[in-house]
């Protein structure tokens, strides 16, 4: 097991590296402009735009500029090129409200997504099956932007209702009945897609377990049917869905709930990212990929440790 | 249920619980509650508690660095000058007075020499006494930090030039002469400059202690000079000002202020914005209400709603360098087939006002033009005459609207009379410095000028001297240069007072460059809004051209 983390560990230090070196390369050759006639503005001088290329170091080669944008991120010095931030802490200030997020929507998601595929597979051909299909693939199809504006526009800008709050976050210490309250729309909508899928997946694996032999041996046996199901039939059926569970967790962790917390204004790592992108602004892409790959090596290795545990057969090695 | 199955989700439940603990302690980044002690003065008897704003994101909160409105709003009452703003309405809010200096400079008659006196037992929010060279400090601090503002200070002597302080960031600018015990600033000038009065007033030349590290503060409150503090701010998302505890009205050409504190929270929607002041959660939003709710504004709320039009101009700019608007003609032609109307309502909700001025209205050089009329039949026929139709035009503008919409106007209207328009959409992150840039050789863009102050010297002699072209980061991106011209605005930068005969002059650099030459498009001063609460008092709603909505005068119902 000891050796089973060190490798990984290796191998997650390794992928760190390949996918901040991509990043990097990508950003470098898009036209994003030159930082430092942003950073100077509109009625610099050249001799300003000049010492900001001499201080960001600008004129270096592009793997000098890449080993001091690494050096200076992991020492925690590294700003913003559009607005002299530290990446570092805006990234630790957007964390409480992109964990908040995902969460309370992964609770939401992996709750209502297993009790949909097991309805659904217990129920199969019946109309209550059918009327949970057409759900799921509605809210597969719903784009989170529109679902998450809908919900704006619904609940909280009064048409017809203005019972919720229209986004923001409001940290859990300052007013947890104000955390709650500005949370429920966007658990619920960035949610809704995951149900859908997990729904899906699940009672079709469920439908394939139902029918193995072993399953048919422990009916045989004449265990409950109860006890079948959950004993036999769920847990093995769940081993695909905590694969899934642990890449989207990860995902959605490391900041790809862009668009619900751009909707909701959340200001998370993912509205960070977002606008970072949108700024062309290299230090914080790379500060955010940084952070989202570590959640998503991180989160691969506890699906590995996590399968061992569902299935005894599976050893990590 | 099996003993591990227990355990197991005994663990979970404690797994579930310590993740909410950890977003408990992380989530402690919210305002610290301050009892708003009142420990500066009042002149005006309005004062409350608590004003509660939804702002945009200010770019910095430290006086060297911050160039934005939002930072510029919020904080003109936080750290000064030696000279600021007249606090008043309209017009008469352009009024330079003395604030950290106790009168208006002594300037020597060839306009070089400037001297200043600080007034008596000035201090900052911590309690430290103000000095004279502080001053000095805060200018070189600017350079140190390439700060966006001092490229305004290159008149000082000993800044420009190889050896300047500019250059070297090295000794002391020698053009500041400051004696701690006199309390005297005495500046001193390359060349007289027309608008440095203007310049001094500018955030950039605001005062701080020396020793304040020349690096970006935003996020460690600097001690002010002004009514208000900073007491707290977190970037993107909120800010706190109390009152100065040692303020004491030692600036009383500035009002002390109304609100005992200000609690702002950073809001980028503008729908979320208006929807927070609709439903009472803040006192103002500083967000333009959008288009479709602004119906909704005016009719059902419209005692709280003002419309107002600061100091601004939208044109586009015509390469006058390169074919085909090289040529006056094809020029008049783009004027022509332009219908300032058409723009503000189908792309700005009617929020603007047309103009064929570069100048904003409200400034005494302002002379209104009235040389172009929408006439898209006589402006094909000024194509034909140009000798230029059939052309390919490339046609330059920001990816996001309303500036996109504004663009594909532009480029409608250009096939309209005869071109052939490329159209080239960037995102904002690269849009002024690719114009900016001689090599791209946009031919019409799109653009937009907000003042930094308000004299025509920032207007004409930035955006439109052929003098000040230049290869990269070229403010005047359609490559104006009417040799008559020049020389008139390189004459008008050396006047520093404003008689009515030099504003004359700068009226009619305005029409000579605007109508004669027909150098450039203006179309549009854009117009936003003031939204407030049902529980402000809307008769203390003052609106200045340099201030925009001045918060320290507002007052509650």
């Amino acid at each position: 097991m000891i050796s089973f983390v060190i490798r990984r560990l290796i191998g997650a230090l390794l992928v760190l590296i390949a996918v901040s070196f991509i990043t990097y390369l990508i950003f470098v050759k898009i036209p994003g402009g030159d930082p430092a006639f942003r950073i100077a503005g509109r009625t610099a001088t050249a001799q300003n735009i000049e010492d900001i290329r001499q201080k960001l170091k600008l004129d270096a080669p592009f793997y000098e500029q890449y080993w001091a944008m690494m050096k200076s991120l992991f020492s925690g010095s590294l700003v913003s090129y559009s607005s002299q931030l530290n990446v570092v802490d805006q990234i630790k200030a957007g964390i409480p409200a992109t964990f908040s997020l995902c969460i309370g929507a992964a609770i939401i998601w992996l709750f209502f997504g297993i009790l949909v595929g097991i309805i659904s597979a217990v129920t199969a051909g019946r109309w209550s099956d059918r009327v949970i299909t057409v759900m799921a693939l509605i809210g597969i199809s719903l784009p989170v932007f529109w679902l998450g504006l809908m919900a704006r526009y619904l609940f909280a800008q009064g048409h017809p209702f203005a019972f919720m709050p229209d986004g923001g976050y409001v940290p859990f210490t300052s007013n947890p009945w104000g955390w709650f309250t500005h949370l429920l729309m966007p658990w619920w909508v960035l949610a809704i897609l995951f149900i859908g899928f997990y729904g899906r997946v699940l009672r079709s694996n469920i439908l394939d377990t139902i029918n193995e032999d072993y399953v048919r041996t422990a009916k045989a046996k004449g265990l409950p049917y109860k006890r079948v199901m959950v004993k036999h039939v769920l847990r093995n059926s769940l081993i695909p869905i905590v694969t899934l569970f642990g890449l989207d967790f990860a995902a959605v962790i490391g900041g790809s709930a862009i668009l619900t917390e751009t909707v909701f204004d959340l200001k998370g790592v993912g509205w960070y990212a977002a606008q970072a992108v949108q700024d062309l602004d290299l230090p914080p892409i790379m500060g955010v990929t940084i952070y989202a790959t570590f959640f998503i090596v991180l989160f691969s290795v506890v699906v590995d440790l996590m399968y061992a545990w569902l299935d005894p057969r599976i050893r990590p090695t | 249920m099996t003993k591990r199955s227990r355990l197991t989700r005994v663990v979970g439940v404690l797994a579930l619980l310590a993740a909410l603990a950890f977003l408990a302690g992380c989530g402690g980044g919210g305002n610290k509650s301050s009892s708003g002690s009142s420990g500066g003065s009042s002149n005006s008897g309005k004062t409350y508690p608590v004003l509660r704003v939804i702002w945009d994101a200010p770019d910095y909160m430290d006086p060297q660095l911050y160039y934005t409105v939002a930072a510029y709003q919020i904080n003109n009452y936080v750290w000064s000058g030696l000279l600021g703003y007249k606090h008043a309405a309209g017009p008469a809010g352009a009024q330079l007075v003395p604030y950290l200096a106790e009168s208006m400079p002594k300037i020597s008659a060839d306009g070089k020499d400037l001297k200043f006196t600080l007034r008596k037992n000035l201090h900052y929010s911590n309690g430290a006494a103000v000095k004279a060279s502080d001053f000095k400090y805060s200018i070189e601090r600017a350079f140190k930090m390439d700060s966006p503002g001092v490229g305004f200070f290159s008149a000082i002597s000993g800044v420009s030039g190889a050896n300047g302080f500019a250059t070297t960031k090295k000794g002391h600018i020698t053009g500041i002469i400051t004696n701690d015990a006199n309390r005297t600033i005495e500046l001193k000038l390359d060349h007289p400059e027309g608008d440095i009065l203007y310049i001094l007033a500018l955030e950039f030349a605001h005062v701080v202690p020396s020793g304040t590290p020349a690096s970006d503060q935003s996020t460690h409150p600097i001690p002010s000079t002004g009514p208000y503090m900073v007491q707290s701010y977190q970037p993107n998302r909120g800010f706190t000002l109390v009152r100065n505890p040692h303020y004491n009205n030692q600036i009383p050409t500035e009002p002390s202020g109304n609100p005992d504190k200000v609690v702002g929270t950073i809001i980028t929607d503008p729908v979320a914005a208006y929807q927070r002041v609709v439903s009472d959660k803040a006192d103002y939003d500083f967000q333009p209400v959008p288009n479709d709710r602004l119906p909704e504004a005016q009719s059902k709320y419209k005692d709280q709603l003002r419309i107002y039009t600061n100091a601004n101009t939208y044109y586009y700019a015509l390469n006058n360098a390169i074919p085909p608007f090289n040529n006056i003609n094809a020029r008049k032609a783009v004027q022509m087939a332009i219908d300032p109307q058409a723009i503000i309502s189908g792309v700005y909700g009617g929020l603007g006002r047309p103009t064929e001025n570069f100048l904003p209205p409200g400034y005494p050089q302002y002379k209104k033009i009235d040389a172009w009329h929408f006439d898209l039949a006589k402006a094909k026929q000024l194509v034909q005459q140009s000798g230029t139709a059939g052309q390919t035009v490339d046609v330059y503008g920001p990816n996001e609207d309303p500036s996109k919409a504004n663009t594909e106007y532009l480029a409608g209207q250009l096939t309209k009379i005869g071109y052939k328009p490329k159209l080239h959409l960037l995102s904002h992150a690269v849009y002024f410095q690719t114009i900016g840039n001689q090599a791209t050789k946009a031919q019409a863009m799109f653009t937009d000028w907000y003042q930094d102050y308000p004299h025509p010297i920032d207007w004409f002699d930035t955006l439109l001297n052929g003098n000040r072209i230049a290869k990269i980061h070229n403010n005047n991106v359609g490559n104006v240069n009417v040799p008559s011209v020049n020389k008139e605005i390189e004459a008008l930068k050396k006047i520093t007072t404003l008689t009515p005969d030099v504003n004359n002059r700068w009226a009619k650099v305005d029409s000579d460059l605007m109508a004669k030459y027909a150098t450039t498009v203006p179309y549009m001063n854009r117009s936003s809004t003031d939204f407030f609460g049902s529980k402000v008092d809307m008769s203390c709603y003052t609106f200045s051209v340099v201030l925009y909505w001045d918060w320290g005068l507002s007052c509650m119902k």
